[in-house]
C-alpha cells in the first residue's frame, strides 16, 4: 500500500501543481520570459520615445533603422518613428487577442458545459441560438455595427468575441456531453450535489485541457480578423494602428523598405509562436495525470 | 517437436525513462491440438507474452528469447513476415467483440476479406467459406446474416464472428485473451462449449487466457499461472486445481467463490418491522437514439419491479446484461424513474422536500462498477471523499473535515498519506475503497453496489466482498447488491431477486433460490455458472442456450423467456406470467406459469450435488494484494 507525504502535508491544488509543473518546463518558461518582454514593450514603449505614434515628418521618410540613432526601428512613408507605431499597434493586437478570447471563453464553456450537461430541450434551444448567431454573416454583422453605432474600437471587441464564442461553446457542448456519461458525473448525482455544482466542479475542470488549447489558438485567430478589418477600413483608423495594419502598410513599400515590414511582421509572428508554446505547456500543466513527469 | 516453444520470453516497455519488465523468462510448450489456460491477475504479463509472440506489441514494447513455431523463430519478425504467419498459423481472438470489428463492413465483407487476401480466393468461393465456417460456430442462419453489419449483432454472435475470422485460414493456433470476459454467463458457457468443439473438428491447439480460474477448469488441458510476469506454477489442469504448489495459486483458486460449495452463514435479519426502502411498480424507460419509422419511439428498462429492503439485509440482484440491473438500481435513488413510487422509510422519495431530502440522499449512497471512472480525475482523494459531506451542508469548506475522511480511509483499509494523491495514482482495488469510502461518508442507512466488484481480480474481489461484510456489521447497512456473478451474489446475499428483461421472475431467500431454483431462468444461470474445478467442470451436462435475448424493444407476446426456455407451452406464448407467491412463502415469488408443477431440481454440479445446510466458513480473507 501507498506511502509517503504525512498525514499533515499541504493540500495539494490544482494552481499549485500546475505551477510546479510550469517551472519545470524550459520552453514554457522560456515562451513567458518572451512575451512578457514584448507586453512590457507594448506598454511602456510609447510613453520612453520621444516620438508620438502620429506625427508626421515628411523629411524622415523611410528611413531605415539606426539603433544608435533617433528611430530603432526606422520611419514609415510618412516618416513617423516606427518603433512607437509597432508598440502602440502592439497595445491594440494584443488587447483585442485578450479581450475577445476571454469573452469567448468564460461565455462558451459556461454556454456549452450548461447546454450539453442539461441536454434535452433546453440543449436543443441553446445550440439553435448559437447556429442563429453562426448564420449572419460576420462582415454584414460588423458593418451594421459600424453604422449603427459608428466607427469604435470597442465594437471591434464586441463583434469579434461575439462570434469567436460561438466555437467554443460548440466544442465544449460535445465535450461535455462525452463527460456527462461518466461514471464520476453520476456518482457526483447521486451523492446529490447542485447541477451547478457538477458544471462547475466536475465538469468544467475536465475540460481544461481542450478549452486551453482552443484559447491560445484563438488569440492568434482573433489578432488576424482585426487585422483584415483594419484592411477593408472597418477596423482601427489611421493614425492610430495596430500589428495588421501596420503589416498591410509594409506589403505596399516592401521592396523599398522592407523594415516597414519586418519588424511588425517579427513582433506579430513571435507573440503568435510564444502563445501557441503557452498553450501546449498549460494545457500539460493542468493535468494531474502529468505530474510525476 | 512442440509445435510452439517459447524460451527465455522478456517483455520490457519503456515508459517515461522507467522500464516495465512485463514478462520474465517465460517458457512455454504447446504440443498440437493441446489447450493451454494462462491464468493471472490484471497485470501479470499474460496479455502481454501472448502480443509479444503475434508480434503486436506496442511502440515502446521490446521483447527478448526466442518464439518457436514449428522450429521457427518468429519473434520480433518483420510486418511482412508476420503477415504470412498471423491468420494462417497463429490466430487471436480479443476480449472485447464490439471493438473488434469495424462498424462500416459488412460481416461477409469483413470476413472474405480476409480469405481474398490469404488464401487468395476469389469473392465467390471466399463467401462460401465464410457461410461454411459461420455454420461452424453455430451462427444461426448464416448465410442471410453475412450482409448484416456488426452493430446489428448480439455481444456473445459477435464473439462466434470473431472466432470465425480467427478460424478462417486454419490456423495450427487459435490464442483466445479473455474471449468470454465481456459476456454474460450463458453466452460464455456456450462459447466455452463451442472452443472445446471447434478444437475438435479443426485440430487446433488452444492457448486460452484469463483471470477466471472457472473459465479455464473445463476447457484446458494444461495450466500456467502468471504472477508478476513470472511463470509461478506450471502443470495438467487438474493437479493445479487439487495440489496448487504456490501460496498465490492457492490464493487465487480460493479467492474464487463457488456455487457447488456451502454458502456462508448468514446473520438473522428481522424482517418484522417496517422496510427501509420499498420500490412500487417501478418503471425506467429510455428514449431511443433514432426512433424508428413505426416502431417505439421509447425503450423500457424496468418493467413494474417491487422490492423491499428490510434494515441490515442484504439484497442481491442478478440477471444478464441489459436485464435493467442498473436502471433499477439508479431508479431506487428516484434517478430516472419513470413511473412507480420509491418509498424510504414509508414516505414517497419524489414527494420529499428540503430536509428530509437532504437527509434521504444522506441515508441512499451509490457504489459504482468502473473503480477509476467513478472518480473524478482531476480531484484528489481527499476532495473525492469529502464532496457528498460538502454537498450535504454538513462541512463549510474544503478541508474542514480531513479527520473524518482520514476515518473513513482507514476504515475501508486505506491511509491518510493518499489524501493528496489523484485517482489514476491508485489501483482498481484500492479506487473502488476509495469510493466506498466516499460513500460511506454520510453515514449512510443503505448501500447500492452496481456491479462494484466485477471489474477487479478474484483476490481484490474477495477483500472488497469481506469488507462490505464487515461495514454491514459495523454500521447495520442494507446493501442491495447488483452483479452478474452469481456465486458472488451468493456469498454476500440474505434475498435474490432474479431479473429477466426489465421484470423481476424469480424472488426468494438466498439458500432456497441457489439449491431448488424455481424458474427455468434461474435454474439456466446457475447452469451456466462455471464452476473452478476440472472434475466438476467435465463431468457436467451443459443443454445449450439455444436462442440469445431478443431485443427489448421487439419482445414477443406471453413470457419473454419462452424462446429460450425447454419446458414452454401454449399457456406461456398466450399470456404474461405474473409475479405470484409460491406454496404460500411470502418470502418466495415466481413469475412463471408452470412454476407449481415444474420439476426443475437442483442445479447440477457433478456428483458432489449442491450440499444441503449453510454451515460453510464464514467469509474471511486475509489480506489481499493489491
Amino acid at each position: 500500500m501507498a506511502s509517503g507525504a504525512a498525514p499533515n502535508a499541504p493540500r495539494h491544488s490544482l494552481t499549485r501543481h500546475a505551477l510546479g509543473a510550469m517551472a519545470r518546463d524550459k520552453l514554457f518558461a522560456a515562451c513567458c520570459v518572451v512575451l512578457g518582454v514584448i507586453v512590457l514593450g507594448v506598454i511602456v514603449g510609447p510613453w520612453l520615445s520621444p516620438h508620438s505614434y502620429y506625427a508626421i515628418n515628411l523629411e524622415f521618410a523611410q528611413q531605415p533603422p539606426q539603433f544608435s540613432g533617433q528611430h530603432w526601428f526606422g520611419t514609415d512613408d510618412l516618416g513617423r518613428d516606427l518603433f512607437v507605431r509597432a508598440m502602440q499597434g502592439g497595445r491594440i493586437s494584443l488587447m483585442v487577442g485578450l479581450v475577445a478570447t476571454i469573452v469567448s471563453l468564460v461565455f462558451g464553456v459556461v454556454w456549452g458545459a450548461t447546454a450539453g450537461y442539461l441536454g434535452g430541450r433546453i440543449d436543443h434551444l441553446m445550440m439553435r441560438v448559437v447556429d442563429i448567431f453562426y448564420a449572419i454573416p460576420f462582415m454584414f454583422f460588423v458593418i451594421l455595427l459600424m453604422v449603427l453605432f459608428g466607427r469604435n474600437i470597442i465594437l471591434i471587441f464586441v463583434a469579434i468575441g461575439a462570434v469567436n464564442w460561438l466555437d467554443m461553446a460548440r466544442i465544449v457542448r460535445g465535450q461535455t456531453l462525452a463527460l456527462r456519461g461518466r461514471e464520476f458525473v453520476q456518482a457526483a448525482e447521486v451523492i446529490g450535489a447542485s447541477r451547478p455544482r457538477i458544471i462547475f466542479r466536475h465538469i468544467v475542470p475536465n475540460l481544461l485541457g481542450i478549452v486551453v488549447v482552443y484559447a491560445t489558438l484563438t488569440v492568434p485567430q482573433v489578432i488576424l480578423i482585426e487585422s483584415f478589418l483594419s484592411f477593408l477600413g472597418l477596423g482601427v483608423q489611421e493614425p492610430m494602428t495596430s500589428w495588421g495594419a501596420l503589416v498591410q502598410q509594409g506589403t505596399q513599400v516592401m521592396s523599398t523598405a522592407p523594415w516597414v515590414l519586418l519588424f511588425p511582421a517579427t513582433l506579430l509572428a513571435v507573440s503568435l509562436v510564444c502563445l501557441n508554446f503557452i498553450g501546449d505547456g498549460l494545457r500539460d500543466a493542468l493535468d494531474p495525470k502529468d505530474r510525476h513527469r | 517437436m512442440s509445435l510452439l516453444r517459447v524460451d527465455d520470453l522478456n517483455v520490457r516497455f519503456e515508459t517515461d525513462g522507467a522500464e516495465v519488465h512485463a514478462v520474465r523468462n517465460l517458457n512455454l510448450r504447446l504440443e498440437p491440438q493441446e489447450a493451454v489456460g494462462i491464468v493471472g491477475e490484471s497485470g501479470s504479463g499474460k496479455s502481454q507474452a501472448m502480443a509479444a509472440i503475434m508480434g503486436l506489441l506496442s511502440e515502446n514494447g521490446r521483447a527478448t528469447g526466442s518464439v518457436l513455431l514449428d522450429g521457427e523463430e518468429i519473434l520480433n519478425l518483420d510486418e511482412k513476415a508476420l503477415r504470412g504467419v498471423r491468420g494462417r498459423r497463429l490466430s487471436i481472438v480479443f476480449q472485447d467483440p464490439m471493438t473488434s470489428l469495424n462498424p462500416y463492413l459488412t460481416i461477409g465483407q469483413q470476413l472474405s476479406r480476409v480469405l481474398i487476401e490469404q488464401r487468395s480466393m476469389d469473392e465467390a468461393m471466399a463467401r462460401n467459406e465464410v457461410v461454411r465456417m459461420l455454420d461452424a460456430v453455430k451462427l444461426p442462419a448464416a448465410r442471410r446474416r453475412l450482409s448484416s453489419y456488426p452493430h446489428e449483432y448480439s455481444g456473445g454472435m459477435r464473439q462466434r464472428v470473431m472466432i470465425a475470422a480467427a478460424l478462417l485460414c486454419r490456423p495450427d493456433i487459435l490464442i483466445a485473451d479473455e474471449p468470454t470476459t465481456a459476456l454474460d454467463v450463458t453466452v460464455q458457457a456456450s462459447i466455452l462449449q463451442l472452443l472445446g468443439e471447434l478444437r475438435e473438428s479443426f485440430r487446433t491447439a488452444l492457448i486460452l487466457i484469463s483471470h477466471d480460474l472457472g473459465v479455464v477448469a473445463g476447457v484446458c488441458d494444461r495450466l500456467v499461472v502468471m504472477d508478476q510476469g513470472r511463470v509461478i506454477e506450471e502443470g495438467p489442469t487438474e493437479t493445479v486445481f487439487a495440489n496448487p504448489q504456490t501460496g498465490c495459486t492457492q490464493a487465487l483458486i480460493e479467492a474464487v467463490p463457488r456455487l457447488d460449495r456451502p454458502a456462508p452463514k448468514r446473520r438473522d435479519v428481522d424482517r418484522s418491522g417496517e422496510p427501509l426502502l420499498q420500490a412500487d411498480k417501478l418503471m425506467v424507460r429510455y428514449p431511443l437514439p433514432r426512433p424508428g419509422w413505426r416502431g417505439p419511439r421509447r425503450f423500457t428498462a424496468v418493467r413494474g419491479v417491487d422490492l423491499d429492503l428490510y434494515p441490515g439485509e442484504t439484497l442481491g440482484v442478478v440477471g444478464e446484461s441489459g436485464c435493467g440491473k442498473s436502471s433499477l438500481a439508479r431508479a431506487l435513488l428516484d434517478i430516472g424513474r419513470d413511473s412507480g413510487e420509491v418509498q424510504y422509510l414509508g414516505r414517497p422519495l419524489s414527494g420529499l422536500r428540503g430536509e428530509a431530502l437532504r437527509r434521504a440522499r444522506r441515508d441512499l449512497t451509490f457504489v459504482f462498477q468502473d473503480p477509476l471512472g467513478s472518480l473524478d480525475p482531476r480531484m484528489t482523494i481527499e476532495q473525492t471523499v469529502e464532496e457528498p459531506a460538502i454537498v450535504h451542508g454538513l462541512v463549510g469548506e474544503r478541508g474542514a473535515c480531513r479527520s473524518r475522511v482520514i476515518e473513513m480511509l482507514e476504515r475501508v483499509g486505506l491511509d491518510a498519506s493518499m489524501l493528496n494523491r489523484y485517482p489514476h495514482e491508485f489501483s482498481g482495488g484500492q479506487c473502488q475503497r476509495i469510493g466506498i469510502a466516499r460513500a460511506l461518508m454520510t453515514q449512510p442507512r443503505v448501500l447500492i453496489c452496481d456491479e462494484a466488484v466485477s471489474a477487479l481480480d478474484v483476490t481484490v474481489q474477495a477483500g472488497i466482498l469481506s469488507l462490505l461484510d464487515g461495514l454491514q456489521r459495523e454500521l447495520s447497512l442494507a446493501i442491495v447488491f447488483i452483479a452478474h456473478d452469481l456465486a458472488v451474489v451468493r456469498e454476500v446475499s440474505d434475498r435474490v431477486v432474479v431479473m429477466y428483461l426489465g421484470r423481476v421472475v424469480e424472488e426468494g431467500p438466498v439458500h432456497a433460490l441457489y439449491t431448488a431454483p424455481r424458474h427455468p431462468y434461474t435454474r439456466a444461470l446457475l447452469q451456466a455458472a462455471p464452476i473452478p474445478d476440472p472434475v466438476i467442470e467435465r463431468r457436467r451436462d451443459r443443454p445449450a442456450t439455444q436462442f440469445e435475448i431478443p431485443a427489448p424493444w421487439n419482445l414477443p407476446p406471453g413470457c419473454p423467456y419462452r424462446q429460450r426456455c425447454a419446458h414452454a407451452t401454449d399457456t406461456c406464448a398466450a399470456s404474461l406470467p405474473e409475479l405470484h407467491v409460491l406454496d404460500g412463502d411470502a418470502a418466495r415469488r415466481v413469475a412463471c406459469h408452470h412454476a407449481e408443477t415444474l420439476a426443475l431440481g437442483a442445479p447440477d454440479y457433478g456428483d458432489l450435488g449442491p450440499s444441503g445446510v449453510g454451515t460453510g466458513a464464514p467469509l474471511t480473507v486475509s489480506s489481499p494484494p493489491e
